[in-house]
C-alpha cells in the first residue's frame, strides 16, 4: 500500500479571518469609549497529530511527486471540521488526502488576546512516488551449440543511466544481480565469443531467469600460454583431437591423422593396420591405448580406426627414442589418450557417413561419477553387394562389416584421484565366395575372416602428498582371429590376456624425479594353423599354390615382464637429463633384455630447445617366428641402437619449427634361414638380419589464431637391410626417401571450414621379375626375381580436400562434411601387376577418388 | 599377435590376387608357344617304380620347336629359393638330361637317377641335408630318413623365334614299394559342346562371330582321390580345370569341380582367326593332371 510522503514540506496558510470571525474581518470602526484592542491571529494552528495518507495499491503516479491543495477548517479545539480539495491531480489522491486530513489534530489558532479561534487554512499535501522494489535477474551464459558454461566472464546489468551492477559468472556460467526494475540492459564481452547485449523487461519485485547462448568466434590473435611439463622423449608430438578431427583425408578419424606427421611412411594400399615409423618394419611399432597395446588399429581397408575418435583426447606420437616406460618395440610408439566423459552435462553425438554410422552419449551421474558410451557400425555390407556386377569373380556372402564400442566411466576424488573403467571392443568380418579360382589356383572357395577383441581396463591414479604419484592400469580381455580360405588354409587364434601397468613417480628433490614401473603381460594362446609360412620383410612372394604348408595345433602361455627406472635430473631449470633403464623378460624365447637409454632437453632460450637421445631398444620375435612348431624358439630379441639430435624453435607465437636427425642400427633381425631353401627340416628363421636407418625430420607448425592451423612435414629417410652376412645390402620394403605432407585447416566463419592436404611420397621399392617357370603341378607360373627391391615404383602424389559446414543452434550443433581423397584422381602406383606368366606388367593403382559425405550432430 | 594374423591374411590375399589382370590378355588365350601341361603317369611312384612324362605344348602355326630338353633333379630347393624349385646341386649327375622316345614320352626311374646323384655327391664328400664332417649314427639317419621325397622333372623348349618356355613337374617318390592310396591322374569321362559329345581332334561346326557355344566337361568322380593335409586332415581332391584356346574367349578361364561348363564366345577375333583350337587341362592339386584336346571350332571371318 502506497503511503503518503511522510513529510509535509510546507504549507501555506491563508488566514481567512474575516470569514470565521466577523469581528476580525476588515477594518473595523470601533466606537467605544475607550480605544478598542485590535484583534488579530497571533498563533496560527499548529499540526500536532497527522495521519498518513493511504493510497490504494497500484496507484500510478503521474509524476514522482504530486500535491493536493486543501482548505482545512480548524475549530477552537483544534479539530478539523471541514476539508475541501482546492486543487489536485485527481483520484485517488484527493480521497486519500481528504481521509487523512480529516484525522489531523491541531493546536488551535490563538488571537493576540490568547483566545483560541477557529481558523481556515490552506494546506498542501504532497505525495511522493515510493521507491520501487528491486527486481532480481538470474542469468546463465553458455556456449552456443555445445552448451558449455562460460565461466569467469564479467557481466554488466544496467537499469537506467545511473543504476548499474557488475558481476562475474561462476564456474557454471551463472550470475545473479538485484537491480531497479525496468528495461534492463545486459552486457557481456567475452574474449572468445560473440558480444552479449540484450534488453530484458522486468517489473519491480520480479525475479527472472535467462539463459544466453553465445557463439564462439575465431579471433585474430590468441595468446597461447605454454606450461612447463616434464618431457621424457626426444621427439614427442601431442596433437589435440579438435585439430585432428577436421583434417582433410582422414574422414574425421583421429588415429589416421598420424600419417601426416614426419617419420611416418605411407602404408601400402590395402595394408590397413600397418604403422611404418622411421624405417622400421610394420609390427616393430606399437599403438597403445593409455599404455596398453591395441591388437587392431584399423578396421578393414584402414578407413576407420577401431577406437571411436569421440573419446580420444589426444595422440602422443613418438617415432623413436621413446622413454623406458615403453618397450617391446624397436620402431615408434603411438599412445592414444582417452578423455574423461563429460561431467558438466549430458552430451551426445551422432555421426553418419557413406560407409558407417556411430553415436556417442556421455554425462555426469553425480558429483563424482561421469559415464559415456560409443558405438560404431559399418553398413558397407548392405550397400556393397548392389555394386558388385553379376559376372564378378566373387560374391559376398558377408560383405565387409565391422563394429566397435567403448564404455568409459570415471570417478574423480580429492588429490587428483581418479578411477576409470574402460570397456571396449571391435569386430571385423568378411566372407567372400570365389566360385572359380581367381589368379592363384589356391585362391578359390570360401574366404572368411573375422577379427575381434574385447577388453576391460581399469585405471587408478592418485597423488599422495605433493611428491608421490601412483598410477595403476589393469586390463583383461580376449582377442580372436579366425581365417579360412578354401579347404587348405586356416588360421584360428584365441588369446586371453592380462596386462598390468603400474607407475610410481616420486620427487626426491626439487631437481630430482624418480619414476619406476612395471609393464607386464600374460597371454594365453590357443592357435590352430594350416597355411604357408608368413613371408619376412624383403622376401619375394610366389604363388600360394606352390608354397609349403605349415600346420600346428597348440596351446601356449606367454609371459612378458617389463620394468623400468627413470631418473629425471634438472640441474638447472632449463636442462633436463633423463637416464633410464628398461628390463624385459620374454617367456616365448626365455630371454632377458636390458635397454639403457638417455634423453636430454635443454631450453637454450625461451623459444629454443635443443634435444637429443640415444639408447637400446629390443623386441622379441613375432610369435610365429619363435613358435616351436612354426619357427625357431632359440631366437634372440631383435635389437636396435637409436640416436636422435635436434632442436625446436618457436619462430613466432603460434609458429614452431621442429627439426631432428636420427640414426638407427638393427642387429639380430629375424630373417629366413638361407639354408631353409635346401632343407625345410631346418629352423626356418635365424637372427642374421641387420639394418641401418638414417634421416631427418622437419615439422613446421603454424597456428594463427583460431582460424588457421596447419603444418608442413618433411622426412628424408633411408632404410636398408642385409639379410645374411656377406650378402649385399638392399632397400627396406618401405624405403621412402622423401615424404612430404602439407596441410592446413582454415575457419572461414559462419560455420564454414576448409582443409587441404597434399602429399608427395617416394614410391616403394619392388623386386623386378626377370623370368618365369611353369609349375605343372599347380598350373601356376613361378616368377624368377631379379635383385631384391632394386626397382622403385613411381612417386605418390595426392591432394585431399575437406569442407565442413556447421550450424550452431542453442543446444546442439550440426556438422555436414565432404571429405574427398585424391581430388585430382591421380593414379598412384601401389604395386606391379603382372600377367599370368610375368611377361607383361603394369601398375596397380590405388583408389582413384574417394568422396566421403558425412553428417554429424552433437549436443 | 593379431597383427601377425592380419599380415598373414593380407599376404594370402595379395599374393593370390596379384595376377588378377583384367587389363591383360587372359591366360586362356594362346598367342605364343606355351607348355599346357606336363603329365606324369603315375603322379607318385613307389620304390623302384618308373614314371612316364609327357609334355603338351602349343606352338603357333608359323613357328617350330628348335630345341627341347628334359632333365631331372632329385632334390629341389623350396619355394623360398629364387627361382623356386631350383635344383640343390649343379653337378651333372644331379641334373641329368633325359631322352624322350619317338612318341615324345620320357620314361624314368627317379630312384635310380637320385642314387646316381647321391653317389656323385658322396664322391665329392657331400651328402644332401648334412654338414661336412657331421657324422650321424645309424639311428639318427633312420629317424631322419623321409618317407617320401619330391623329385623334379624339368622340360625346356625354345621355338624358332627364340622364345623359351620352362616347366617343372614334381613327382612324389615313396620309399615303400607299395603306396597306400596312391594318387592318380584325373579322368575326363566326357566333353560336350552344346550337348554333343566330342573327341580329341574333332572339328566342329562353324561358329559365327560373337556366337557362343557351351562346353561341358565331366570327370570321373572315382578319380577324385583322398589326400591328407599338413594338419593331418583328410580331404577329397577338387579338380581345377583350365581352358585354352587360340582364338575367341571363354567367360571363365578356370573352373572347379567334377562337372564344369564354360561358355566359349567367338569374339573378339583377329582378322586372321579362322579357327579356334581348344584344350582343357584338369588338375587335382596333388600332382595329377590330364588334358583333353584340341577340338577345332572353325570361325567365320571377323568383320573389318
Amino acid at each position: 500500500m502506497l503511503r503518503s510522503c511522510p513529510i509535509i514540506a510546507s504549507f501555506a496558510i491563508c488566514i481567512l479571518v474575516g470569514m470565521l470571525h466577523p469581528g476580525l474581518a476588515g477594518p473595523a470602526i470601533a466606537q467605544t469609549e475607550e480605544a478598542e484592542l485590535e484583534l488579530r491571529l497571533e498563533v496560527p494552528p499548529k499540526l500536532k497529530q497527522k495521519e498518513e495518507a493511504q493510497l490504494p495499491a497500484g496507484t500510478v503516479f503521474p509524476a514522482d511527486e504530486v500535491s493536493v491543495i486543501l482548505t482545512i477548517e480548524v475549530n477552537e479545539e483544534g479539530a478539523v471540521t471541514n476539508v475541501v480539495v482546492v486543487e489536485g491531480p485527481g483520484e485517488p489522491f484527493h480521497a486519500a488526502a481528504l481521509a487523512a486530513v480529516k484525522q489531523y489534530a491541531f493546536e488551535p489558532g490563538r488571537l493576540n488576546t490568547g483566545d483560541p479561534v477557529a481558523v481556515t487554512i490552506k494546506y498542501r499535501l504532497r505525495f511522493t512516488r515510493p521507491p520501487l522494489p528491486p527486481c532480481r535477474l538470474r542469468g546463465i551464459l553458455r556456449e552456443r551449440g555445445t552448451r558449455k558454461p562460460l565461466a569467469d566472464l564479467p557481466v554488466v546489468v544496467r537499469s537506467g543511466p545511473d543504476d548499474r551492477v557488475s558481476t562475474v559468472t561462476d564456474a557454471k556460467g551463472r550470475f545473479e544481480v538485484e537491480i531497479k526494475a525496468g528495461t534492463l540492459k545486459v552486457i557481456s564481452i567475452p574474449p572468445d565469443h560473440q558480444r552479449l547485449d540484450v534488453e530484458v523487461q522486468i517489473w519491480p519485485g520480479e525475479e527472472v531467469e535467462e539463459v544466453y547462448y553465445l557463439l564462439r568466434r575465431p579471433r585474430a590473435n590468441v595468446t597461447v600460454v605454454q606450461g612447463v611439463r616434464i618431457r621424457r622423449e626426444v621427439t614427442k608430438r601431442v596433437i589435440p583431437k579438435d585439430i585432428l578431427v577436421q583434417m582433410a583425408g582422414t574422414a574425421g578419424d583421429t588415429i589416421r591423422a598420424i600419417e601426416n606427421l614426419p617419420g611416418v611412411s605411407r602404408r601400402p594400399f590395402g595394408g590397413g593396420g600397418q604403422l611404418i615409423l622411421r624405417g622400421a618394419n610394420p609390427g616393430d611399432s606399437k599403438v597403445l591405448l593409455e599404455g596398453m597395446e591395441i591388437p587392431l588399429i584399423y578396421h578393414f581397408g584402414g578407413l576407420r580406426s577401431s577406437f571411436n575418435s569421440a573419446f580420444l583426447e589426444a595422440l602422443e606420437f613418438v617415432p623413436g627414442n621413446f622413454s623406458a616406460e615403453f618397450g617391446r618395440a624397436i620402431g615408434g610408439i603411438v599412445n592414444v589418450k582417452v578423455r574423461d566423459p563429460a561431467d558438466d552435462m549430458f552430451r551426445g553425438e551422432l555421426d553418419i557417413n557413406i560407409y558407417d554410422a556411430g553415436f556417442v552419449a556421455e554425462g555426469p551421474v553425480d558429483s563424482k561419477w561421469s559415464m559415456g558410451g560409443a558405438f560404431h557400425r559399418s553398413y558397407i555390407d548392405t550397400i556393397l553387394p548392389a555394386f558388385i556386377p553379376d559376372d564378378a569373380p566373387l560374391t559376398f556372402e558377408s560383405a565387409p562389416r565391422y563394429y566397435d564400442y567403448q564404455f568409459n566411466a570415471v570417478r574423480k576424488g580429492k588429490n587428483n584421484e581418479r578411477f576409470r573403467t574402460l570397456f571396449y571392443g571391435s569386430m571385423d568380418k568378411l566372407v567372400i565366395l570365389f566360385p572359380q579360382a581367381v589368379g592363384d589356383s589356391a585362391i578359390k572357395g570360401e574366404l572368411s575372416t573375422r577379427t575381434m577383441f574385447h577388453f576391460l581396463q581399469f585405471d587408478y591414479r592418485k597423488k599422495y602428498w605433493d611428491r608421490l604419484e601412483h598410477n595403476t592400469r589393469f586390463r583383461m580381455g580376449m582377442t580372436e582371429i579366425n581365417f579360412r580360405f578354401g579347404v587348405e588354409f586356416f588360421f584360428n587364434l584365441n588369446v586371453k590376456s592380462l596386462a598390468l601397468r603400474d607407475t610410481l613417480s616420486y620427487r626426491i628433490h626439487p631437481k630430482l624425479l624418480l619414476r619406476t614401473g612395471l609393464d607386464v603381460q600374460n597371454l594365453y594362446v590357443e592357435i590352430a594353423l594350416q597355411a604357408p609360412y608368413r613371408p619376412t620383410e624383403g622376401e619375394d612372394r610366389v604363388s600360394v599354390a606352390i608354397q609349403e604348408v605349415n600346420s600346428t595345433l597348440e596351446t601356449l602361455n606367454y609371459l612378458n615382464f617389463g620394468s623400468y627406472l627413470e631418473l629425471l635430473y634438472t640441474p638447472i631449470e632449463a636442462l633436463e637429463l633423463l637416464p633410464s633403464l628398461r628390463l624385459d623378460y620374454y617367456q616365448a624365447i626365455e630371454r632377458w633384455t636390458v635397454d639403457p637409454r638417455f634423453i636430454t632437453r635443454w631450453t637454450a632460450t625461451p623459444g629454443t630447445v635443443l634435444k637429443g637421445g640415444f639408447g637400446y631398444y629390443q623386441q622379441q620375435p613375432q610369435y610365429d617366428r619363435s613358435d616351436p612348431s612354426l619357427g625357431n624358439p632359440n631366437l634372440l630379441a631383435t635389437r636396435s641402437l637409436q640416436s636422435t639430435l635436434g632442436f625446436e624453435q618457436e619462430i613466432t607465437p603460434g609458429v614452431t619449427l621442429d627439426l631432428a636427425g636420427f640414426h638407427k642400427t638393427i642387429d639380430r633381425g629375424v630373417v629366413r634361414n638361407a639354408d631353409f631353401g635346401t632343407d625345410t627340416a631346418l629352423v626356418p628363421y635365424v637372427n642374421d638380419g641387420t639394418g641401418r636407418i638414417y634421416g631427418a625430420e622437419v615439422l613446421l607448425k603454424a597456428a594463427i589464431g583460431e582460424r588457421f592451423y596447419g603444418w608442413l612435414a618433411y622426412t628424408y629417410q633411408r632404410s636398408f637391410r642385409t639379410d645374411h652376412p656377406g650378402e649385399n645390402e638392399r632397400r627396406f620394403d618401405f624405403d621412402q626417401p622423401h615424404i612430404l605432407t602439407v596441410l592446413g585447416t582454415y575457419t572461414l566463419g559462419r560455420g564454414w571450414q576448409v582443409s587441404l592436404r597434399f602429399r608427395y611420397i617416394s614410391g616403394n621399392p619392388f623386386t623386378p621379375i626377370v623370368g618365369h617357370i611353369l609349375d605343372s603341378n599347380s598350373g601356376e607360373y613361378i616368377p624368377i626375381f631379379g635383385g631384391n627391391n632394386v626397382g622403385r615404383l613411381g612417386e605418390f602424389q595426392q591432394l585431399d580436400a575437406r569442407i565442413d559446414k556447421t550450424w550452431t543452434y542453442p543446444n546442439w550443433k550440426l556438422n555436414l562434411y565432404l571429405d574427398v581423397q585424391n581430388v585430382f584422381m591421380h593414379g598412384n602406383p601401389e604395386a606391379m601387376n603382372y600377367n599370368y606368366d610375368f611377361t607383361q606388367s603394369t601398375y596397380t593403382t590405388g583408389i582413384p577418388i574417394l568422396p566421403i559425405l558425412g553428417l554429424k550432430g552433437s549436443w | 599377435m593379431v597383427m601377425m594374423g592380419r599380415i598373414l591374411v593380407g599376404f594370402l590375399l595379395l599374393t593370390g590376387l596379384w595376377s588378377c589382370g583384367e587389363e591383360f590378355e587372359p591366360a586362356s588365350l594362346l598367342t605364343n608357344t606355351r607348355i599346357l601341361a606336363v603329365v606324369a603317369d603315375p603322379p607318385e611312384v613307389g620304390l623302384g617304380e618308373s614314371v612316364s612324362l609327357r609334355a603338351y605344348t602349343y606352338v603357333p602355326p608359323d613357328l617350330t620347336i628348335v630345341s627341347e630338353k628334359w632333365s631331372f633333379c632329385p632334390i629341389h630347393l623350396s619355394s623360398y629359393s629364387n627361382p623356386a624349385f631350383s635344383c640343390f646341386s649343379d653337378l651333372p649327375e644331379c641334373n641329368p638330361e633325359l631322352e624322350a622316345n619317338e612318341d615324345g614320352v620320357v620314361v624314368a626311374n627317379p630312384l635310380t637317377l637320385a642314387l646316381a646323384c647321391f653317389e656323385a655327391l658322396g664322391a665329392e664328400g657331400l651328402e644332401p641335408g648334412t654338414e661336412p664332417g657331421d657324422p650321424k649314427t645309424e639311428e639318427e639317419e633312420e629317424e631322419e630318413k623321409p618317407e617320401t621325397i619330391e623329385v623334379l622333372f624339368r622340360y625346356q623348349i625354345e621355338d624358332s623365334s627364340g622364345f623359351t618356355r620352362d616347366a617343372v613337374m614334381r613327382v612324389e617318390q615313396h620309399f615303400e614299394p607299395e603306396i597306400t592310396n596312391p594318387n592318380g591322374n584325373p579322368v575326363i569321362m566326357d566333353v560336350r559342346v552344346d550337348g554333343t559329345s566330342v573327341s580329341e581332334g574333332d572339328v566342329l561346326e562353324l561358329l559365327a562371330e560373337k556366337e557362343t557355344v557351351a562346353i561341358e566337361v565331366d570327370l570321373d568322380e572315382e578319380s577324385r582321390d583322398f589326400y591328407v593335409t599338413a594338419s593331418g586332415e583328410e580331404y577329397k581332391e577338387d579338380f581345377d580345370l583350365s581352358w585354352f584356346s587360340t582364338a575367341g574367349r571363354f567367360d571363365e578361364d578356370k573352373a572347379v569341380g567334377v562337372e564344369a561348363t564354360v561358355t566359349f564366345r567367338a569374339a573378339p577375333l583377329e582378322l586372321d582367326d579362322t579357327e579356334a583350337l581348344i584344350w582343357v587341362v584338369a588338375r587335382d592339386g596333388q600332382g595329377g593332371q590330364t588334358i583333353f584336346g584340341p577340338i577345332t571350332i572353325p570361325l567365320a571371318p571377323a568383320a573389318e
